[in-house]
């Protein structure tokens, strides 16, 4: 059985996160007023934060990750800022020690009672946007296969690295598909390194999350990227469904102008991948 | 830490949702007015992190918080981020069955149907009273070399397990993150998201519990009082064995592995197990029996493990001292009172030898007296002395050998040095089994490297043949659109050329029908009058449009005009000198001047649309021929680049299945040199012990026993 392995503090997994920062992510997102770069930092950010709270026990964060963050636009690279800046494979536990800053940031919230109050929240940023630059999407891979090569050998029995990239689709250095089956090629004796991607689009499209076909999906960067990622995994598929997200056998992990922080609730940390239910 | 329980809930089920993660809820409590507005948790200090934000301790299905309400009072708060079915129902059968138990294992709860608000949605909440504890790995990071400590937390477990089946209750998760030490050693069960209380027979389990600790056959089919039966004997076992040998918790398992001694890999496959093996061959005999019958249980009744069988409860009364080892303090049990520290022995007493046989010494003592006459005998008596000397010599020796090796003692030392033998022998063995599993291993890692390698360059070289097989094909496109472009070029300036000629044309007809226009009679050409005017019209030349030039040829002494016409013959004209034929040229040549200044220096519209129409098919044609090629091209690269990409599929599913047959063969190589180091570790150690032992017996040598019969001293 595959992707089934302990995730553990003495059997960690790993997450390399591709961050597009080419020009063209200055522009807005589908049908909304923020830029592309803006929402994909905001993302990163926010998975950080999601992957930090899931790994904290008792003592503090636990390392059952390794975090890297490659930006990739007029230069590939780390895209940490702060303390990390210029690191890549960074244990968990630093990475929640060790954001650039925390923002408080105001929003309107609902108060459960029909009306809307203002709360202020405290955010911490890892990664800044940015938008300059070209899309180096096979160089920003290969850095990311890499660390997975690297990773794999020193972790044979783990959990696959899970790769995730963050972009806009279009890349400038040739096609990606051969790039990302290189990334997939890294195998532990559980399975496969795992390639999942996040498409923000400026077209005014409609999101698509977990996709089993690539029909409904309107561009042929959306569908090079489809086919570039990995099939969902099992247990993944069971968890995207019991919070509503239909996921079909063939489902990738793949989405379109979508949330992708729901991801992190699809690990599996120390107890059995569950999907007896 | 309140002191008396109470278990409730609120509310009904709720629908299925989605549910906010582990952040969203952190967010939410950054606003304890808010997301718990109107319950009297509204305005609760939270506990935050070096952040600033709320702390979480995670699990797969909730995250908890520590929260304090105004009056000092600190709960857990657990919100759930997956969907648990029923949730509310087992919530209120449990507490309802815990609040009449009367145990001090349990920890109140309290199930809030509207417990938080996160982004304008109510989400329910279990409220617990806030536990002062550490998790039973934290604890045995710490404790784990007190064996005292570690075998009274082992009897307190057992009879966890006892009072749960009594009360009918199964936990359903038992296992180190849900099992909780106090400081006064307490043990408390927390969690209570999978228990299993006669109200809910028959339901399926909410969930099937920590892979390291549950049988790999339990499914959420089974659901009741028998649940934690696995999880208990997985439990105990491990901590029996820690108390015994704590050297365990380094050798069996890496520093924060989330398990005790026996992890999934060790239920799957127990005959495989070394860590099993480990237990199962462990020199505690206690310890090893214990482990057997695990053993049994994991080949024979995995699915239905039987209860509980704990070792011999206390009985210390007697104060037996064991190999001069005291007992421990009050309220061990006995399976380890007997051992505890066994790992440190002081070294034993010198064995001496305990019996004299009489008869033996005497004899000694009489062929000691008498030996020193066998030779002089031999010589100066009789041999027959000699030789009846030498016999009883020989008689003595083999009577003295034969009670050497009668004595308990000896017995006992032969025992102790074959076992000091068996163990270095062992010791050796396993030495050279752990070089050669790192050998192995070096040569695994050797290998992989060389594979690695060996990929790298195939997949470059797939990626270089598609480069070549791009670029040839773009060399050809382009080939193709160059000539294409001449051919362009050619159109375009055969199309210039003939507009060019035509305009020159255009140019010439009209010079020659305005030329026409100026008649040679009414020039007024000085000095041709009618006479030359009618013999250059006889030759043909009446305008100034007849003839194109004047050459002048030598005719003895004159020299004659000849008129070069239009169509090029040459002609004279009668009484036409050389003087004449100058001014009529020159008045040629002014009027061509005028007409030429006049010419028309373009094509007429209608004449250049003529010429474009009848190119603009040969153009469109080119133009095609252009588009068909780039088409072409594209599809041509398309295609390569499908080739490209199912190649590389094909080459990344051949690697894949390569490298995924490495890493296991790599897996099993990093497992067996780990084993073996920690076989050659416990190896070395019971070969110390097997020397110790043995040179307890020191004493215990035939010189010595003859030295005892003579002497009666050791």
């Amino acid at each position: 059985m595959t992707y089934a392995a302990e995730i553990s503090r003495a059997n960690p997994s790993c997450f390399v996160f591709l961050v597009d920062q080419s020009s063209s992510m200055s522009d807005s997102i589908g049908g909304g007023q923020q830029r592309k770069a803006d929402v994909v930092a905001d993302a990163i950010n926010r998975l950080l934060a999601e992957l930090s709270v899931k790994c904290a026990k008792e003592e503090g964060v636990r390392d059952y990750f390794h975090v890297a963050v490659i930006g990739y636009g007029h230069a590939v690279g780390s895209a940490f800022t702060g303390p990390l800046a210029g690191r890549d494979l960074v244990p968990l536990s630093q990475v929640a020690e060790k954001p650039a800053r925390v923002e408080k940031r105001t929003k309107k919230v609902p108060d459960g009672a029909g009306g809307l109050v203002e709360t202020t929240t405290r955010f911490p940023v890892w990664v800044d946007p940015v938008a300059n630059g070209a899309t180096p999407m096979c160089r920003a891979l290969a850095a990311a296969e890499s660390l997975v090569s690297d990773w794999v050998s020193r972790h044979p029995d783990g959990f696959p690295p899970i790769v995730l990239n963050l972009t806009d689709g279009e890349s400038t250095d040739g096609d990606p598909a051969g790039a990302a089956w290189g990334v997939q090629t890294h195998v532990t004796a559980d399975g496969a390194a795992l390639l999942f991607n996040l498409h923000v689009s400026a077209a005014n499209a409609v999101p698509v999350t977990f996709p089993d076909t690539d029909v409904a999906l309107p561009d042929a960067y959306a569908r090079t990227l489809f086919g570039m990622s990995s099939l969902l995994p099992p247990h993944m598929r069971f968890y995207a469904l019991q919070q509503g997200v239909p996921a079909g056998d063939l489902a990738r992990g793949f989405v379109y102008n979508a949330d992708i922080t729901s991801l992190v609730q699809f690990l599996d940390i120390g107890t059995r991948a569950t999907d007896l239910r | 830490m309140t002191t008396s329980p109470s278990f409730t809930s609120t509310s009904g089920d709720e629908p299925v949702r989605a549910w906010p993660s582990g952040a969203t809820y952190v967010e939410a409590l950054q606003d304890t007015a808010l997301c718990f507005r109107g319950t009297d948790l509204a305005g609760a200090d939270v506990r935050v992190d070096a952040l600033g934000r709320p702390r979480a301790i995670s699990g797969n299905f909730a995250g908890v918080f520590s929260v304090t309400v105004a009056d000092g009072t600190r709960y857990a708060i657990k919100c759930f981020t997956r969907e648990a079915p029923e949730q509310a129902a087992r919530y209120r059968a449990v507490g309802d069955h815990l609040a009449r138990l009367d145990d001090d294992w349990t920890v109140g709860f309290e199930y809030l149907g509207r417990g938080i608000l996160v982004e304008g949605v109510w989400h329910p909440v279990l409220r617990m009273e806030w536990v002062e504890a550490v998790n039973l790995l934290r604890w045995l990071d710490e404790h784990v070399d007190d064996s005292a400590a570690v075998s009274r937390v082992a009897e307190r477990f057992a009879d966890l397990v006892d009072r749960l089946a009594a009360a009918g209750v199964g936990h359903g998760d038992l296992q180190h993150g849900n099992l909780l030490i106090t400081a006064d050693g307490a043990v408390k069960l927390v969690d209570y998201d999978g228990v299993y209380v006669p109200a809910l027979a028959g339901l399926p389990a909410a969930e099937t519990g920590h892979r390291n600790y549950q049988s790999p056959d339990r499914t959420a089919a089974e659901f009741g009082p028998d649940v934690d039966r696995f999880s208990s004997w997985v439990v105990y076992l491990s901590l029996v064995a820690l108390a015994t040998d704590p050297s365990l918790w380094r050798q069996l398992r890496d520093e924060d592995a989330e398990h005790l001694l026996l992890a999934e890999s060790d239920f799957l496959d127990p005959t495989g197990s070394f860590r099993l093996a480990t237990l199962t061959g462990h020199p505690d005999a206690r310890l090893r029996k214990l482990a057997e019958r695990f053993e049994d249980i994991l080949l024979h009744h995995r699915a239905a493990p039987p209860p509980l069988e704990r070792l011999d409860p206390v009985e210390l009364s007697g104060g037996e001292v064991f190999h001069g080892v005291e007992p421990a303090g009050p309220g061990l049990p006995s399976w380890l009172a007997e051992r505890v520290d066994p790992h440190v022995p002081a070294p034993p007493p010198l064995v001496r030898f305990g019996r004299r046989t009489p008869a033996l010494a005497v004899l000694t003592w009489a062929l000691a007296v008498l030996l020193p006459f066998g030779v002089p005998a031999a010589i100066l008596v009789d041999e027959a002395v000699a030789v009846a000397d030498l016999s009883a010599v020989l008689a003595w020796a083999a009577a003295t050998a034969a009670g050497y090796r009668r004595q308990p003692e000896a017995v006992s030392a032969r025992a102790a040095r074959a076992e000091r033998k068996r163990l270095a022998d062992a010791r050796s063995a396993a030495a050279a089994r752990a070089a050669r599993v790192d050998q192995d291993a070096r040569e695994v890692a050797e290998a992989t490297a060389k594979a690695k390698a060996e990929q790298d360059r195939r997949r470059r070289d797939l990626q270089q043949r598609h480069d070549q097989r791009l670029r040839a094909h773009q060399r050809a496109v382009k080939v193709h659109l160059d000539q294409i472009d001449r051919d362009r070029q050619g159109s375009a300036a055969r199309m210039h050329l003939e507009e060019q000629r035509l305009l020159v044309r255009r140019q010439k007809a009209h010079l020659r029908a305005e030329l026409a226009k100026f008649r040679l009679a009414t020039a007024g050409v000085e000095g041709v009058g009618p006479t030359q005017i009618a013999n250059l019209e006889a030759v043909g030349i009446r305008t100034a449009a007849d003839f194109v030039g004047v050459r002048y040829e030598v005719d003895g002494p004159d020299r004659v005009a000849i008129f070069v016409l239009v169509d090029g013959r040459s002609v004279s004209a009668a009484r036409v000198g050389e003087v004449s034929a100058v001014l009529i040229d020159q008045w040629r040549e002014r009027r061509t001047a005028e007409v030429e200044a006049a010419r028309p220096a373009a094509l007429t519209p209608v004449e250049q649309r003529a010429i474009r129409i009848r190119f603009a098919a040969e153009r469109a044609a080119l133009d095609d021929e252009h588009k068909q090629v780039l088409v072409e091209a594209e599809a041509k690269f398309g295609e390569l680049r499908a080739e490209l990409r199912a190649e590389q599929v094909a080459l990344a599913d051949e690697m894949k299945t390569a490298n995924t047959a490495a890493a296991h063969t790599r897996v099993d190589h990093d497992r067996a040199v780990a084993e073996a180091a920690v076989r050659l570790e416990r190896a070395e150690r019971a070969a110390a012990e097997g020397v110790t032992r043995a040179d307890a017996f020191r004493p215990v040598t035939y010189r010595g026993y003859l030295r005892f019969l003579l002497t009666g001293r050791n």
